[in-house]
């Protein structure tokens, strides 16, 4: 049976993006355009509310979609934070003069993929709904066609997908050829087989080591491709030209929500499916965390761009996430899923905060430019600070309490060096997050007048997003209950 | 609800400040910040009143599940120890909002700071729980950072950063060090640590990196580079809570967590500590003798004095077993008062010396001379709270340092001797601060046009210096509070878990 209920949100989405373009055709107003995407994504999560958290997980079409408590929280997150995005975007593209119906079409496809992805239990359906939501990217990183940089990064980041997504499709032929199917479970039970040596699939009966040898193969090439879309050390070079080169916008997007997708994808694939395994994929992640906290962080600290900075900081932090991941315990992944909903929601803050600013006819580029800041505005100031010290890790806000539970979870399993190891790197962190503070805050009234930093009224829609996003980044680092218990039961 | 009433009345009595400081006007804020300083000590005197002497452990216990997953609760709780330092505390804000000039040119800030400060302290000294304890640890640098950054002196935005990268580095790692307990006892209530099994070797990591952090905050040479830098550039509120409250911490986690969690190890390590205690005293002290710079020698004044402490603490390991829990007693209540008498004179020469750089603008020692003809009632009590630091007879310096020799001289004659008469350099750079600023002749333009404060504006001066002499000559005022919960510290400072080679 079909539940075509628990599809709702998708088909939804499906309709807003039929009306934009038939909008298109029909010349209607951008305004318009914004409204219709902003209603969509309140139906949406008004649709998602109404359900409920379904009780236990409901499976359709051979695994092709499934639909738990982590689909349904995943969804939430996606038209939550879509209907904010929207709200942000509308002021900004009529400043930008951006082609307004454009990049909300290509944001709606781009969440149709997620919202499929997060839901997907079958290897086909992942790779559907993966390029679904990796292919409007390229079209919207090069949204502003006469600007080099956002060229650069669009031709990278379309490459860098081609050859994630090459490997990715490679490895799980090699899965497939060997275990002999495409669902998630199926392929967690064979390899469970393979290694109780009570395998009856082809190979592992004939020839087990050579068998065991081609998974670990794909298992590898998998891994990669994760750690290339993901932006782990050493695939992680992309990061920052995408984060440069797209707008300051499209950022508060891209680097948030399809990084909590993409963790999503890494628990069905990583902790539920090749679980078995752990031993031979648990070595190599820690050490790409590790290393990715240590280059993202030190990068990060040598760069004078804002959104370069935040591309690097952003290795370094999923290089937390990863720590987390690779302990392959309910306690870590719990911890990881913390961590990954702390920093896409602080992500998400601190750039709607800055897709305000602009320096002459441009985005903010350098971190210099920021200076005096909250001379102009302190209220977006105070919520940058929030953010900040939230990147930093310092109590009581969700970023330090994100970081306690990785912390906790690698002290539990007895990697007291890697514990110690990432409360070191985050004093670098805390060197250029906190310098964005100075240039904000401290600078000289001499210093602060030559401030080229003009500021963007945002509506009165938008300033109360900004105002609720702020509250939600402090109520959840105060109670960090409110999100800790769900995660919790998520992962175990 | 004592502490948590007060905690949650300095937040918010700190972010409306910070809020509404916009639309409020300058003097609306200043009545504004003595209504809510008053109200805390209200408060804690209430406290005060019903805290039951004849209770052995915590009073008002307060516990809220906070993160389920881990078993860490929001968890507070007095004791007598706590109760004096909280009390610290609220007088401490009430003489920085009070004290003329104290507060910068953004009121609202300076105030914000000072009450979010003190919401800190009472939730640090209050905790119970482990991971409360250090969340208010570290959430104390935020305040502080700000208003240096903010309202401080020329070279503020390095002394800022310095001041937070510092501290923050030094306590990075006492954050896996406390989970690891928390988790090995399954409970992140600090009184359920003391019973925890561990070896040796981890409890000299252990407390190896829990002393690490607190020498930082302390500071102890050579690790305080840090505060002498950020007092100058700091304003006057700044380096006054800096001084009188925030050092304390450090001094409150040897209390707290090294001494009686990790017994074993303060025992082979109690020499050392020691050692690098007298020769803080010393070269602390020899550094303020040749300061030029009236905030960094009060700076270094304030390292000596907290290194004090740390000799006391330390120093209960080192007593004859025959006598070391009524003598140690003596040590540990000498050390909290000690905390005690430093905040007072840290409080009244950071802030005096405020009201002086407020109309003389300069820092300089060598530029400042006799201050003493044209503003004689300033000075006396300016000599007063010098006295107090120096340890004079009748003032509340002189019971801390009393009890900490006593102590001394019972066990380690020569250990004394060289801590002891460290009060030689104190007394030596007090004194050339009192001849060089108070008396000479006026010899600039600037000085001789300066006129007396009034009692109204000496009002938090004279505070200070009243408290001094009255705990000075009535030490039993907190002597009572303390007496109970120094002696069952003193008992498990003592109770070793392993043999390490007759020592003790």
């Amino acid at each position: 049976m079909i539940r075509w209920d628990v599809l709702l949100p998708e088909i939804l989405l499906m309709f807003s993006v039929a009306g934009l373009l038939l909008g298109r055709i029909a010349g209607v107003k951008s305004r318009h355009a914004c409204a219709l995407v902003f209603g969509s994504y309140a139906l949406c999560l008004g649709v998602l509310l109404l359900q409920g958290a379904p009780d236990e997980s409901y499976v359709m079409w051979r695994d092709l979609m499934i639909y738990d408590r982590l689909t349904h929280l995943s969804k939430c997150l996606i038209a939550g934070l879509g209907l904010l995005f929207v709200v942000f975007a509308s002021g900004y593209m009529q400043d930008e003069g951006m082609p307004a119906e454009e990049m909300l079409l290509l944001i709606q496809l781009q969440a149709i993929g997620m919202m499929a992805l997060v839901a997907s239990g079958h290897w086909i359906s992942i790779f559907v709904s993966m390029e679904l939501s990796v292919l409007p990217v390229y079209a919207l990183v090069v949204l502003r066609r006469e600007d080099r940089k956002a060229l650069e990064a669009g031709v990278k980041y379309m490459l860098m997908g081609i050859v994630a997504t090459a490997l990715m499709v490679y490895g799980v032929s090699v899965v497939y050829s060997l275990v002999g199917s495409l669902r998630l479970g199926e392929i967690a039970e064979v390899i469970h087989q393979a290694l109780d040596e009570q395998a009856t699939v082809g190979l592992f009966v004939t020839q087990p080591q050579l068998a065991m040898a081609g998974v670990l193969l794909g298992v590898s090439c998998i891994l990669v491709a994760f750690a290339f879309k993901i932006g782990l050390f050493p695939f992680h070079f992309w990061v920052a030209d995408m984060y440069e080169g797209a707008s300051q916008l499209l950022v508060m997007w891209l680097g948030s929500v399809p990084k909590w997708t993409f963790l999503v994808l890494w628990i069905r694939v990583f902790a539920e499916s090749f679980a078995a395994l752990v031993h031979y994929w648990q070595w190599p992640v820690m050490a790409m965390a590790a290393i990715s906290l240590f280059m993202g962080h030190f990068w990060a600290l040598s760069q004078s761009q804002v959104r370069r900075m935040f591309g690097f900081a952003s290795v370094a932090q999923m290089g937390y996430v990863f720590l987390g991941l690779g302990l392959a315990s309910p306690a870590g992944t719990s911890a990881s899923m913390g961590y990954m909903l702390g920093y896409v929601l602080t992500s998400f803050f601190a750039f709607a905060l800055l897709s305000v600013l602009r320096t002459g006819q441009q985005d903010v580029q350098s971190i210099a430019s920021l200076v005096a800041w909250a001379r102009q505005d302190l209220f977006r100031a105070m919520g940058m600070l929030v953010a900040l010290f939230s990147f930093v890790g310092v109590p009581p806000l969700l970023g330090f309490m994100i970081k306690l539970q990785v912390i906790a979870a690698l002290v539990a399993d007895a990697y007291y060096f890697l514990a110690g190891f990432a409360m070191l790197m985050s004093v670098v962190g805390a060197a250029y997050y906190l310098n964005i503070v100075k240039i904000m805050f401290f600078e000289d009234v001499s210093i602060a007048n030559t401030s080229k930093l003009t500021i963007r009224q945002g509506s009165f829609f938008a300033t109360t997003s900004t105002f609720v996003i702020w509250a939600g980044v402090l109520w959840l680092g105060i109670m960090p209950d409110i999100w800790l218990r769900p995660v919790a039961t998520l992962a175990t | 609800m004592m502490t948590s009433g007060l905690l949650a009345q300095s937040v918010v009595a700190g972010l409306l400040a910070l809020v509404g400081g916009a639309w409020m006007s300058k003097a609306t804020l200043r009545l504004y910040a003595k209504g809510m300083a008053l109200l805390s000590l209200v408060q804690v005197f209430w406290m005060w009143s019903t805290f039951d002497l004849n209770v052995e452990g915590l009073q008002w216990v307060e516990k809220w599940r906070w993160m389920d997953t881990l078993g860490v609760h929001f968890a507070l709780g007095l004791d007598g120890i706590a109760l004096a330092l909280v009390l610290m505390t609220v007088v401490v804000t009430c003489s920085t909002v009070w004290m003329e000039n104290a507060l910068g040119a953004k009121a609202h800030v300076s105030i914000g700071v000072v009450f979010l400060t003190q919401a800190v302290a009472v939730g640090l000294f209050g905790a119970t729980d482990g991971i409360t304890f250090y969340v208010f640890w570290e959430a104390s640098l935020i305040p502080l950072f700000l208003s240096i950054g903010i309202e401080g002196s020329v070279m503020r935005k390095k002394a800022a950063m310095k001041f937070f990268l510092y501290t923050f580095l030094a306590s990075a790692l006492f954050l896996p060090a406390l989970l690891y307990m928390g988790l090995k006892a399954g409970d992140f209530q600090m009184a359920a640590w003391p019973d925890l099994p561990l070896s040796f070797t981890e409890q000299m990591v252990l407390s190896g990196i829990s002393l690490f952090a607190a020498m930082v905050k302390l500071p102890l040479v050579p690790v305080h580079t840090w505060l002498p830098d950020a007092h100058p550039e700091a304003p006057t509120y700044g380096s006054m809570l800096l001084a009188a409250t925030m050092l304390k911490f450090g001094t409150y986690a040897l209390l707290r967590i090294v001494l009686p969690v990790f017994p074993d190890a303060c025992l082979s390590l109690a020499p050392w500590m020691m050692g690098g205690a007298v020769f803080t005293l010393w070269y602390a002290g020899c550094l303020a003798w040749c300061e030029n710079d009236a905030k960094r020698l009060i700076a270094y004044s304030s390292i000596a004095h907290m290194a004090m402490t740390v000799f006391g603490l330390f120093l209960v390991h080192m007593l004859p077993e025959s006598s070391v829990l009524e003598i140690g007693v003596l040590a540990v209540m000498g050390c909290v008062f000690q905390m005690f008498a430093h905040a007072i004179s840290a409080c009244g020469l950071f802030g005096g010396f405020g009201m002086l750089y407020s109309r003389l603008h300069t820092r300089k020692v060598s530029s400042l001379s006799g201050i003493a003809k044209v503003m004689p009632f300033f000075s006396a009590l300016m000599f007063l709270v010098l006295f107090n630091n120096i340890a004079l007879p009748g003032t509340s310096g002189f019971v801390g340092e009393l009890l900490i020799t006593l102590a001394a001289f019972q066990s380690h004659p020569f250990l004394a001797l060289a801590a002891t008469s460290s009060l030689l350099v104190t007394a030596t750079y007090s004194l050339r601060f009192v001849r060089e600023v108070f008396y000479g002749p006026v010899l600039s333009y600037s000085v001789s046009q300066l006129k007396d404060v009034t009692l109204y504006q000496s009002s938090a001066l004279l505070g200070l210096c009243l408290l001094a002499l009255g705990l000075g000559c009535m030490p039993s005022v907190l002597g009572d509070l303390l007496d109970r919960p120094c002696a069952a510290l003193v008992k498990s400072t003592i109770n070793y878990k392993h043999d390490t080679g007759g020592e003790a």
